[in-house]
């Protein structure tokens, strides 16, 4: 246990692992403050008209659905709208009716906004006398978010691979690694102080993450507890091996880095992409996607079941340990 | 001297070789091309709002076939609770009634209209086209520009810090203060190293990614714009690798540099929301010099190349004179 | 070859290391900076070799000026072996004998198999990568690489640290065979053996100063006490004497059955340095 405190306090004293501690927690800060924000710029049409062309009361109209910037030539014009970063809709007069523009490259969301203007001016008059009932939605930018948050906490819960890979490579680089063969201490006990290491980091960091961010129920706060616990023990032992197998600090920084882009990456490309069948085996491969799919089940959903992701995650930690344990002896037999 | 430049760049060659540096670029290539050629282009769409009419008694005729009927009013609010974006119509009293979820104010003004459009079956018309992309064409060239710059700033910087952190470690830097050879060139010599590297990936990033036909007309700009980031980049990392005491050091600085310099950028660059201060940041000078040049648009304005230039060479000055105290050190 | 004259430094504005230092060396000496870690001989011999600007002072390197003199032509005409065996990991001994000689004019280098048999280095090692070697092969290499474009003045700190008995005997060997070839060497060290087998000429440099500058057997004469010890046998018994040298030139002064042995008691490199600065050489 003294050993363990030693062992944490070596690692706290390291400003790569402090700041990757933190990280995960400011940015669920961030968003949690980014959620007040009004960013209804970013869903809004962008028009493009010339100077003199539309009568004020069309331009009026226009407004009502997104911002309008006036050019003075057709050049200008069609050079605002050719531009990559926005989606402009050029829109000119068309006697009694209106005529639109585009680069040809937009989303179809713009082009068919584009193609249906002109049939929206024709009906504008209609428009006015129709009955709304806007509902109430609680999150504007839920769906963004939780993708996320999803993705800071995996980065919390995955946070213990950085501070075990940190700590068994700064041992080798000082040559600790060299006393710790002579110390009285069984290969397990060696483990379990270094799994500890990572583990509290990693549960720590996705803890405050998580209570930054969420307001769970107390039933999902467990399940969450429970998918925090289980990738974080996880995250522990694959910092293990990367401890062991890099021969150098910038060896190891590169492979966490590689690591962290897989955790990523992956649990994010197959829900976007909404991968399905052997493709979503083929990623449970990676621990970080069930902990993403657990992590977006009780974001999203009022009755989420997260069994197997608990089960998956349960498997990962199982696995890889034995895993260590059998490379270790191997190791140590033909040492 | 051309004869000490080859021995430092065969040198700086097989460290890189080494390092398994090459092999990494070679690596992100490969990986961007795929997910680009099979993930971007395909999940990178966005369509217009799904319309759901209630209309049990048949009140609205010569509707478009763009408009989904359900039977029910749990029916629709059901699927508009799960198609969040979605429009619903209750024409259950004969005469329409919108329903949605609250988005924007100004993009719920277009949901009504743009709903009701369809209750109607007008002329079919196609908006002018005036550019000369497809979306397709827009989204290779976008993720091919945004992965190149990714590249350059996170993956050659860390590159180039590699390779000399191993030569800070093994002490060798003090020898070459006392070969007979121009100092500079040992700078010269690692820039030049990662300039063709990168401009090597760039090359190929855009033939692999963009097709060989498009990517001829843009290729010659895209490959000067990424020398002017090469250089920066290489630069920052080598005067880095000297001012920092270790490689623990340099990740954070690293840290700082891929997160908070590329995040303000793509934020100002892919989207509508511009921050003020955008202006005053170099990185995104130079990446909307990458992406206007791999969108065919010419780069033209001679106070960036200046500046570039003028940036290049204080960065050169100050890693040559941080060089030149890094040899004097102990070992 | 080398003149100096009130060479001062500071690193910093409170942090002066060299407080005026005066010595010549002659062409084809064997000069020696004996002094403790801190005293200032790395750092005069990095102002020497040009790594180190800002002195004051004056300094002559080849007739030249060295604020002015550090050019190509004058670090092809030097070698220098650092404190520490500073080579390419990756590389092996050969490739990077190769990589440094190639910067060297061609017609000054000296066959690099030829250099490292001399040196003793294992010939099985010689492709290998350095990071596979011991410390003595590092040394080895290092030294190879300073000699390989047959230098003028030869810079050697430290030469043999790391290096076993018959690998120190080996460098000393070598350093004398530099010298009968009319090399200059300026030889920074702590080790007192180094310093008293090789040197022509010491001087004990100390917190920024030379205190006393000579020959090795001049400096110990100075402060001899002239006198032998003598073990013999007497009636059965081993003793010990210690009897003034001038006593000895009638003979032994004393009864004895036999003489076992005659030791003069002169003072060490060491002794000498403890008597002019004070401190020990560690």
């Amino acid at each position: 246990m003294r050993g363990l405190m030693y062992q944490l306090k070596s690692v706290w004293k390291d400003k790569f692992c402090i700041m990757s501690f933190l990280l995960p927690i400011i940015v669920a800060l961030t968003l949690n403050f980014i959620g007040g924000i009004d960013l209804s710029p970013v869903s809004e049409f962008h028009f493009g008209v010339l100077e003199n062309d539309l009568s004020a009361e069309t331009v009026s109209w226009l407004e009502r659905y997104g911002s309008v910037a006036v050019y003075e030539s057709q050049e200008e014009l069609i050079t605002a709208i050719n531009e990559p970063s926005t989606n402009m809709i050029g829109v000119k007069a068309d006697g009694r009716s209106i005529q639109t523009m585009v680069s040809g490259d937009e989303l179809d969301l713009f082009r068919q906004t584009a193609d249906t203007l002109p049939s929206l001016y024709m009906g504008r008059e209609n428009a006015k006398q129709i009955s709304l009932t806007v509902l109430k939605r609680p999150d504007m930018m839920a769906g963004l978010q939780n993708i996320f948050i999803a993705m800071t906490l995996i980065v919390a819960m995955f946070m213990g691979c950085t501070f075990n890979a940190m700590n068994m490579i700064s041992e080798k680089e000082n040559g600790i690694d060299l006393v710790n063969q002579i110390l009285p201490m069984t290969q397990s006990g060696y483990v379990m102080q270094k799994i500890s290491v990572g583990f509290t980091g990693g549960c720590l960091s996705a803890v405050l993450t998580a209570c930054c961010y969420f307001r769970l129920p107390v039933k999902h706060a467990i399940l969450m507890l429970t998918l925090i616990i289980l990738s974080a023990f996880t995250a522990a032992l694959i910092g293990l091996f990367i401890g062991k197998f890099s021969e150098s600090l910038m060896e190891g920084v590169v492979y966490i880095k590689i690591i962290m882009i897989i955790f990523m990456a992956v649990p994010l490309v197959s829900y976007l992409l909404g991968a399905r069948g052997l493709i979503s085996v083929f990623c449970y491969f990676v621990p970080s996607s069930a902990s993403f799919e657990g992590i977006m089940n009780l974001a999203d959903s009022n009755k989420p079941v997260i069994a197997k992701d608990i089960f998956i995650l349960a498997a990962h930690g199982i696995i890889w340990f034995l895993l260590y344990l059998l490379i270790s002896k191997w190791q140590k037999k033909h040492a | 001297m051309w004869k000490n430049f080859c021995s430092l760049f065969r040198k700086d060659c097989q460290m890189m070789l080494d390092g398994k540096f090459f092999l990494v670029t070679f690596g992100s290539l490969m990986i961007y091309t795929l997910f680009i050629n099979f993930g971007y282009v395909n999940f990178m769409n966005a369509e217009l709002y799904n319309v759901y009419l209630f209309d049990p008694q048949g009140t609205q005729q010569g509707i478009s076939e763009l408009i989904a009927p359900v039977t029910s009013l749990e029916e629709l609010n059901t699927v508009l609770s799960e198609d969040v974006n979605g429009v619903g119509i209750d024409a259950s009293s004969g005469t329409p009634d919108i329903v949605f979820y609250f988005g924007s104010e100004k993009a719920d003004h277009h949901r009504a209209d743009y709903a009701l459009s369809l209750l109607r079956q007008d002329k079919q018309y196609t908006a002018r086209t005036v550019g000369t992309n497809t979306p397709e064409l827009k989204k290779r060239k976008e993720m091919s520009c945004e992965l190149l710059f990714i590249e350059i700033i996170a993956v050659g910087f860390l590159g180039i810090a590699s390779v000399l952190f191993k030569e800070k470690q093994m002490g060798v830097i003090r020898v070459h203060a006392v070969l007979p050879f121009n100092k500079s060139l040992f700078i010269v010599s690692k820039i030049m190293v990662f300039l063709l590297s990168d401009l090597i990936f760039a090359g190929w990033m855009t033939v692999l990614n963009i097709g060989f036909h498009d990517a001829a007309g843009i290729l010659p700009n895209v490959l000067v714009q990424t020398a002017i980031l090469s250089l920066i980049m290489s630069l920052t990392g080598f005067g880095c690798t000297l001012l920092l005491k270790d490689f623990r050091q340099f990740s954070l600085v690293y840290l700082v540099i891929a997160i908070f310099a590329a995040a303000p950028v793509f934020l100002s660059a892919n989207t509508s929301v511009k921050m003020a201060w955008i202006d005053w940041h170099p990185f995104y000078h130079v990446y909307m010099g990458l992406k206007n040049a791999c969108f065919g648009v010419p780069v033209t304005n001679p106070v960036y190349y200046l500046c570039s230039v003028c940036g290049i060479v204080i960065l050169f000055q100050i890693v040559q004179t941080a060089f030149h105290k890094e040899m004097g050190k102990e070992g | 070859m080398i003149e100096v004259k009130n060479l001062t430094f500071s690193y910093r504005k409170d942090k002066q290391v060299l407080h005026g230092l005066n010595f010549t060396v002659g062409d084809g000496e064997i000069f020696g900076f004996l002094g403790p870690n801190g005293s200032g001989k790395s750092t005069a011999q990095k102002i020497l070799t040009g790594i180190l600007k800002g002195h004051g002072g004056y300094a002559l390197l080849f007739g030249q000026d060295i604020s002015t003199a550090h050019t190509q032509d004058f670090f092809s005409k030097i070698g220098v072996l650092f404190e520490f065996p500073y080579l390419y990991a990756n590389l092996s001994a050969v490739d990077n004998l190769k990589y440094f000689s190639s910067f060297y004019p061609a017609k000054q280098l000296r066959d690099i198999g030829e250099i490292l048999e001399k040196l003793e280095f294992k010939a099985d090692f010689m492709k290998k990568p350095v990071s596979s070697y011991s410390k003595g092969m590092r040394q080895r290499v290092s030294m190879a690489r300073a000699l390989i474009s047959s230098p003028e003045l030869l810079f050697l700190d430290e030469p043999t640290s790391g290096l076993d008995p018959s690998g120190a005997v080996l460098f000393r060997k070598i350093i004398e065979e530099e010298r009968k070839k009319g090399t200059t060497v300026f030889l920074t060290t702590h080790n007192m053996l180094d310093a008293d087998l090789l040197c022509d000429r010491v001087a004990f440099i100390t917190n920024g100063n030379i205190v006393a500058l000579d020959t090795p057997k001049r400096l110990k004469e100075q402060n001899s006490h002239y006198r032998v010890q003598i073990e013999y046998m007497y009636q059965g018994r081993r003793e010990e004497k210690t009897i003034e040298i001038p006593e000895l030139e009638k003979g032994i002064p004393f009864r004895h059955d036999e003489i076992i042995s005659i030791h003069s008691e002169e003072p060490t490199l060491e002794d000498m340095f403890i008597q002019y600065t004070g401190r020990g050489l560690s």
